[in-house]
């Protein structure tokens, strides 16, 4: 075998990659040659020069940008089904996403890093526990409420939501998930003799089922629309100074409700999952959309995010609507204005309790719900 | 990880187990495109692109095939590259904006070793493509040249001659023959 020839097997030979036969060749040949010495010596000095590479900068970690991407493409391709779909999804999902929208939205100044962590700090949640304080005035009476929404969130299927309002009238209702069992219990006080009151049926109490993995639904009107439709329809988004919120540097955003857009998408949803919704579900969904087309004349959010690790620490929302009631005496034009205001904690130990005596039977004024209409 | 068990639940759909597969090889996916492209913003969307594609095909793959996933990754990875050049049609150099490895001594120069990872660096990216996968695949990634083939899909034969033109092309290179 002459020199030339003997490259090919010098080069497998520096990199351990010759059989046994093929290196007695090559081994024979390097005793009576000194230019094949030479060559080999450079095969070898190029493959440790070439295997310093193994050495690189830190690089980035792109786990957050790929799981982003799955997601979203996961959301746009997968039908819409309502009531599957929220009671499976998982909070860190809905999350995931709802920060996606508000990064498209150019929410955040420096996209790259920000979006990364923001995904990055959702993937960190295993429990939230969200309290809200929603007050509302009527400014032809004067009538004012206050009412609370207490919600610990501990996975899908583990969650106990408290509403209540410690006014003039008060009244309870809470709904309690755990151990593949939906308890509820209600007690709505002297409303409860009022015909004007909204009675709690299985369909409010679907709803609240339906929202418990969403860590944010502004009202009983939007409760067909998850975490993301809510922030995909945002518009007029403001930069505001950064703020301190118990003792966390808040990026802190402000942006308007686009009515129209919110409209088309809970209206989509409804036709996507008309078939699987009875005939008074859907009249119920189609108008809470008429009075929010009609009625909502300002609907704006807040939202501050904590610097330190990218989490939705408040959101306060403010609406205004304006509608006209109509009553034997004739009818008249009711203005009521809300605030919502609703702070969240993250990744506290969540402990979820079954509404249960030590021997099993159901506390008083609770309920075994135990006709959830099928999935 | 058990990489079969993530396969089997990554085509049931599940998520985690898709993330465990990404935490399992992304670096090496993106050392790698790193490597080959000499641009960290170009190996970052290369390397997303390549999880992505993973993402969509695995679950559509013979659920009888045994999938070895580390060389099926390189081999989606080492197309995206090439797609990417053929698309582009351009030659990539090294960037030398990147240089946050420079390590630098106590009297402000960058180490000799880091120098010369630089230089090998930048020698590497003069090399043909062709001949530039086989030699990170081999000596940066630690792959046999009968892994190389089979993740490119070429002879063990060719695999051989790629890896020897290219270290003499890097010799020459590297020694001032050649800049093109």
């Amino acid at each position: 075998m002459n020199c030339r020839d003997m490259d090919k097997l010098l080069s497998s030979y520096a990199n351990n990659e010759l059989d046994n036969k093929q290196t007695d060749i090559v081994v024979k040949h390097l005793e009576s040659c000194a230019r094949c010495r030479e060559n080999l010596k450079q095969f070898v000095e190029s493959g440790r020069q070439i295997m310093s590479l193994q050495q690189t900068p830190p690089l980035p970690d792109v786990k957050p940008s790929i799981m982003s991407r799955i997601i979203m493409r996961d959301v746009k391709v997968r039908p819409r089904k309502m009531v599957r779909k929220v009671l499976i999804a998982l909070p860190v999902t809905l999350i995931a996403v709802a920060l996606l929208a508000l990064q498209l939205l150019g929410f955040f100044t420096s996209p790259s890093g920000i979006i990364s962590k923001a995904y990055a700090a959702t993937q960190k949640i295993t429990t939230y526990h969200s309290s809200q304080k929603t007050e509302m005035s009527y400014q032809d009476s004067g009538v004012s409420s206050v009412s609370y929404q207490e919600k610990d969130y501990d996975g899908p299927g583990n969650y106990h939501i408290k509403l209540f309002s410690n006014g003039p009238s008060p009244w309870q209702f809470e709904v309690t998930g755990v151990n593949g069992q939906i308890y509820y219990y209600q007690d709505m006080g002297s409303l409860a003799a009022n015909p004007a009151t909204l009675a709690l049926n299985t369909d409010s109490i679907n709803q609240l089922i339906q929202t418990a993995p969403q860590l944010f639904s502004a009202s009983a009107i939007f409760q067909m629309a998850n975490t993301d439709d809510m922030f995909n329809s945002l518009t007029k988004v403001k930069k505001l100074d950064d703020e301190n919120l118990d003792g966390l540097t808040c990026l802190h955003y402000q942006a308007t409700q686009d009515k129209e857009k919110l409209i088309a998408q809970l209206e989509e949803i409804l036709n996507q999952n008309s078939s699987s919704l009875s005939q008074k579900q859907r009249d119920s969904y189609k108008s809470a959309i008429d009075l929010f087309r009609n009625s909502v004349t300002e609907f704006q959010y807040e939202i501050w995010i904590s610097k330190d690790d990218y989490l939705i620490r408040q959101i306060i929302l403010t609406t205004k609507m304006r509608y006209t009631q109509t009553l034997s005496s004739g009818t008249r034009t009711i203005e009521s204005s809300g605030v919502a205001t609703v702070n969240y904690r993250y990744n506290e130990p969540v402990i979820i309790q079954a509404p249960l005596t030590d021997a099993g039977e159901l506390l008083p004024g609770w309920y075994l719900y135990s006709n959830l209409p099928a999935q | 990880m058990d990489e079969s068990l993530a396969i089997t639940s990554l085509r049931a759909g599940n998520l985690d187990a898709f993330g465990g597969i990404v935490d399992l090889y992304q670096p090496q996916i993106m050392r790698y495109l790193y490597r080959l492209t000499g641009d960290v913003e170009l190996a970052k969307d290369l390397t997303q692109d390549t999880f992505v594609q993973a993402f969509e095909s695995i679950p559509k793959m013979d659920q009888n095939s045994q999938l070895q996933l580390k060389p099926w990754l390189f081999r989606v990875a080492t197309n995206k590259a090439m797609q990417y050049y053929r698309r582009k049609k351009i030659i990539p150099f090294i960037h030398l904006g990147y240089n946050r490895d420079i390590n630098t001594s106590d009297n402000g120069d960058p180490s000799r070793e880091v120098i010369e990872r630089l230089s090998v660096e930048a020698v590497l990216c003069r090399i043909a493509v062709q001949q530039r996968t086989c030699l990170i695949l081999h000596f940066v990634e630690g792959f046999k040249y009968r892994e190389i083939a089979k993740t490119l899909g070429i002879s063990e034969d060719a695999v051989r001659m790629r890896v020897m033109r290219g270290q003499q092309a890097f010799r020459k290179i590297y020694s001032g023959g050649d800049t093109k």
